[in-house]
C-alpha cells in the first residue's frame, strides 16, 4: 500500500463517525460495535482494532508485547508491533515464561511443554539417526531415568561400571595371575622400604661423620690453643655396611647397632678414645677413619653409593607403577567381560 | 651384497684402511665387540652399557645399573654373558637373554679392569685400585680369593700394585701386570703365583694376549709396546721362555700407547694413541714394521677393538665418548649375480648372433643341462664364510624396544 493511499484511509478513518445512531462507541477500522470480538489496543493511538481486521492470526493473542496499528507504524512511525517469545513446542502459542525473581527467560511456557518437546525431540532423532544404536527405545528410557539430573547424564560413562562380586568368581588363571602381580608388588614395596631407609640412613651418616669431625677438631684445639687456625679434621667415614646384599642389610637394619647409627649425639665413647682411634686409623663405629684426602681407596664413596641407591630406588619406583598399570588393566578387562555378560 | 661374490682380494683384507663411520651414542668409555662379533658393548662414562648390533649400528639394548664410568668389558664365548666393571666399585655380571645382573660383586674401592675366565661364567678376576687384584667365584655367595702383586722369587721388592690382569686364551694362567714393570703369572686352579718377568720399571697398562695364544704384548707407561712370543702353555711354568720379539715405540712423537688389540691369528696388532696425533696404529707382527695408520679422528682415543670377522677397528674418542669404525671399503659387483653379464666401458652396437633367437626344444635343453653335469649344493650350508672364518652359532639378544 503506499503512502498516499494508506494517507486516505487514515483520513477516512480519522473522519469516520465515533458512535453509531444507537450511540454505541465503534472500533476499528470496520467501525463496528463491539461484538466480543477479539480486539487489541495500539499503542500508539490507544484505539482499538480487531485481529482479524488487522490480519492477524487469533492464536498470537498472548504473544503481543507491544501493538501498533498501521497508522502509527507506517504513517507515522510511532513504532512498530513487538512480539514476545513464544514458546518453543510445536503447536504452542503462549509466550515463554519469565521467573520474575531471577528474570531468567525459559524457552517454554510451562514445565510440561519443556518435557513435551524434548521427549518429541529425542524420539524425532531417535527414528531419523542415521548412527548404528545398540540400544533400543526402552532401553535408552530406561538409561534416561535412571539418572536424576542432567550433569548425572553427562557423566554416564565417564567411569567404568564395578561388577558386583568381582573377586568372588575369578576364573582361576586370572586368580593366579592377580596373585602373581600382588606378590610382585609386595616385594617391589618392601625394596622400596629398604632403599628409602638405605637413603635415610645415609643422610644420618653424613650428620654422624660431621659429627665425628666436628669433635676431633674440637679435641685438638685443646692442644693446640696457641694456633688461632682451627685445624681442620676431615675423616673418609666410609661405612662397608652399605654394599651389604639386601638380606644381610635388612638383618643389619634391625640390630642395635644400627640404633646407634641413627642416634643423634652419642657415639658411644669418649673423646680420647675418638682421638685415638683417628690417630691410628683405626675404624670407629665401623666408619673409616682414615683423613679424606688420604683414602684413595674410597673417594667419593659417598656420592658412589647415594647414586647407587638413587638409582636403584627409581629403578623400583618405575616398576612398581608397571605393576600397578598391569593389574589395574587386568581388573578393567574382567570387569568389562563380566558386565557384559551381566547385560546379556 | 653377498661378501662371498665380491672381490676376493678385497674381501680377503686382514685390516680396515678407511673410517666408515662414528657413532655417537653417548660418551663411551670401554668397547667391545662379542666373540662372534655380531654385537658390540660400549661402556658410558655415566655407567649405563649399551649394546650395539654391527649389522645395523643401532642401538638394541641398554643395560643400567652402574652409576659411574665404565673400565672395563668383556663377553663370555657364548655372546649370551657380560662382564662389567664400573668406578662405582661394582663388577656385574649381566645375562642378556633377560638384560638383567644376574651376579654383582661389590669391592670396596675403584676396579680398575675386570676379565671372565674363559671356560666359566662365574669367575673373572679383577684389579682393584690400591689392593691386591681378586680371583672372584660369584657361582653361589662371592668367594673373594686374593691374588699376590709382589713378584715371585724377588727379596724385599719395592711397594707396587696390580694395574691390570688378563686370562690366557685356555684359562689356565693369570698374567697380571704391576705398577712397577712386572709382568706375573698366575695359576688360575690354585690361585699362586708361578713366575715373574720384569718387563720394565714403569706402569704395565695393558696385557693383551693374541687369540691364538702365540703373542703377548705389554703396554707400559714408558711408551713401548713389548711383544713376546708366548710360552708352550703345555710346558711347566718354571721351563717358559719370554722372548721378546719386538718393541713398538713412535721414537718421533713419544706416543702413549691407550690400548692395543691383536688380529685372530695375530699377524697385526693395533693400538690406539693418547696424544697429538688421535690414530690407531697397525703393526705386522713377524718383522714388526708399521704397515697402517688409521686416521680421521679429530680426539684423542682410548678404547680399540677389532672385530675380524667384519674387519672393522672401533675405537672410542676421549673428550666426546664418539665411536670411529674403521673397515675396507670393497667396491660392488653386481654382474657377480649373472655369470653372462657383461660390463662394457661404453656403447657398442648391437649384433645378433646367428642361433640367438633360434627355437631351443625344451628337452634339449634339459638334456643339456644333464649333460653338464655338476650340481649344486643350495641345501647344505658353508661351512667358512668369505673370510674364511668358521660360522659359530652365538647367542642372539632380543632388541627389546628400550622402554622409557
Amino acid at each position: 500500500m503506499s503512502k498516499v493511499q494508506l494517507q486516505e484511509r487514515y483520513n477516512k478513518f480519522s473522519k469516520a463517525a465515533k458512535f453509531n445512531l444507537n450511540s454505541e462507541e465503534l472500533f476499528c477500522v470496520c467501525r463496528s460495535v463491539d461484538d466480543g470480538e477479539l480486539m487489541v489496543a495500539c499503542d500508539g493511538c490507544d484505539e482499538w482494532f480487531h485481529f482479524r481486521c488487522m490480519k492477524l492470526d487469533s492464536k498470537y493473542k498472548d504473544l503481543v508485547n507491544n501493538f501498533y496499528c498501521i497508522f502509527c507504524n507506517e504513517l507515522f512511525h510511532k513504532g512498530s508491533t513487538l512480539w514476545k517469545k513464544k514458546c518453543r513446542l510445536e503447536g504452542c502459542y503462549k509466550p515463554v515464561r519469565i521467573d520474575n525473581s531471577t528474570q531468567k527467560v525459559s524457552k517454554y511456557c510451562c514445565d510440561e511443554h519443556g518435557v513435551e518437546y524434548m521427549q518429541n525431540e529425542l524420539l524425532k532423532r531417535f527414528s531419523e539417526s542415521t548412527k548404528e544404536c545398540k540400544l533400543s527405545e526402552p532401553e535408552i528410557v530406561s538409561v534416561i531415568t535412571q539418572v536424576d539430573n542432567f550433569t548425572e547424564f553427562q557423566d554416564l560413562g565417564k567411569e567404568m561400571p564395578i561388577y558386583q562380586g568381582m573377586d568372588v568368581d575369578l576364573p582361576e588363571d586370572k586368580a593366579r595371575r592377580l596373585d602373581e602381580l600382588n606378590t610382585e608388588l609386595a616385594e617391589l614395596k618392601q625394596l622400596e622400604q629398604l632403599y628409602v631407609a638405605k637413603e635415610k640412613y645415609m643422610v644420618k651418616l653424613k650428620e654422624k661423620i660431621k659429627l665425628i669431625n666436628e669433635k676431633l677438631a674440637g679435641s685438638e684445639t685443646g692442644a693446640q690453643t696457641k694456633k688461632s687456625k682451627k685445624p681442620k679434621v676431615d675423616v673418609c667415614g666410609y661405612d662397608s655396611r652399605l654394599i651389604m646384599n639386601n638380606e644381610r642389610w635388612s638383618e643389619f637394619e634391625g640390630s642395635d647397632e644400627y640404633k646407634k647409627m641413627l642416634q643423634d649425639v652419642d657415639l658411644g665413647m669418649s673423646d680420647d678414645q675418638l682421638k685415638s682411634a683417628y690417630e691410628e686409623s683405626q675404624p670407629v663405629l665401623g666408619l673409616c677413619m682414615v683423613e679424606k684426602k688420604k683414602c684413595i681407596k674410597h673417594a667419593t664413596w659417598f656420592s658412589i653409593q647415594y647414586d647407587t641407591v638413587m638409582l636403584k630406588l627409581n629403578e623400583i619406583l618405575y616398576k612398581i607403577a608397571e605393576v600397578e598399570k598391569t593389574k589395574s588393566r587386568l581388573d578393567r578387562e574382567w570387569n568389562l567381560e563380566k558386565i557384559e555378560q551381566q547385560s546379556i | 651384497m653377498n661378501l662371498s661374490l665380491l672381490d676376493p682380494f678385497a674381501v680377503a683384507k686382514e685390516y680396515p684402511d678407511t673410517l666408515i663411520q662414528t657413532l655417537a651414542y653417548g660418551h663411551s668409555t670401554q668397547i667391545r665387540f662379542s666373540q662372534k662379533g655380531d654385537y658390540l658393548a660400549s661402556g658410558l662414562a655415566d655407567g649405563i652399557i649399551l649394546i650395539i648390533d654391527t649389522d645395523t649400528n643401532s642401538t638394541i639394548q641398554v643395560l643400567r645399573d652402574h652409576t659411574r664410568a665404565i673400565t672395563s668389558l668383556c663377553w663370555s664365548k657364548c655372546g649370551r654373558y657380560l662382564l662389567s666393571s664400573s668406578r662405582d666399585w661394582k663388577v656385574n655380571l649381566w645375562d642378556l637373554s633377560s638384560c638383567k645382573v644376574i651376579r654383582s660383586c661389590n669391592f670396596e674401592c675403584p676396579v680398575w679392569c675386570s676379565v671372565m675366565n674363559p671356560a666359566n661364567k662365574f669367575q673373572f678376576v679383577a684389579a682393584l685400585v690400591d689392593n691386591d687384584p681378586v680371583f672372584v667365584d660369584v657361582e653361589n655367595e662371592p668367594k673373594i680369593t686374593q691374588l699376590a702383586t709382589s713378584p715371585y722369587g724377588v727379596e724385599n721388592p719395592p711397594r707396587q700394585s696390580t694395574l691390570t690382569v688378563n686370562f690366557t686364551p685356555d684359562a689356565k694362567y693369570i698374567f697380571t701386570g704391576t705398577s712397577k714393570g712386572w709382568l706375573n703369572v698366575i695359576e688360575t686352579s690354585t690361585a699362586q703365583l708361578v713366575r715373574s718377568l720384569n718387563v720394565c720399571g714403569s706402569n704395565i697398562k695393558n696385557i693383551e694376549i693374541s687369540p691364538n695364544s702365540a703373542k703377548l704384548a705389554v703396554n707400559s707407561s714408558d711408551r713401548i709396546i713389548r711383544q713376546y712370543t708366548m710360552p708352550k702353555l703345555e710346558v711347566p711354568v718354571g721351563e717358559w721362555e719370554f722372548e721378546l720379539e719386538n718393541r713398538y715405540q713412535d721414537a718421533v712423537n713419544r706416543l702413549q700407547w691407550n690400548a692395543l688389540r691383536f688380529n685372530h691369528n695375530s699377524e697385526y696388532l693395533c693400538a690406539s694413541t693418547l696424544g697429538a696425533t688421535h690414530d690407531v696404529y697397525i703393526w705386522e707382527t713377524a718383522l714388526g714394521s708399521l704397515i697402517k695408520i688409521l686416521e680421521g679422528s679429530n680426539d684423542e682415543l682410548l678404547a680399540v677393538d677389532w672385530n675380524y670377522r667384519k674387519c672393522w677397528i672401533v675405537a672410542s674418542t676421549m673428550d666426546t665418548g664418539t665411536l670411529f669404525i674403521w673397515s675396507v671399503v670393497i667396491p660392488q659387483k653386481w654382474s657377480a649375480l649373472a655369470p653372462d653379464f657383461e660390463e662394457i666401458e661404453q656403447n657398442i652396437d648391437y649384433e645378433e648372433k646367428e642361433d640367438e633367437f633360434d627355437y631351443v626344444d625344451e628337452d634339449d635343453m634339459n638334456k643339456q643341462i644333464e649333460e653338464e653335469g655338476e650340481e649344486v649344493d643350495i641345501l647344505r650350508r658353508e661351512e667358512v664364510d668369505a673370510r674364511g672364518f668358521p660360522f659359530v652359532d652365538s647367542f642372539v639378544i632380543d632388541s627389546v624396544p628400550v622402554s622409557e
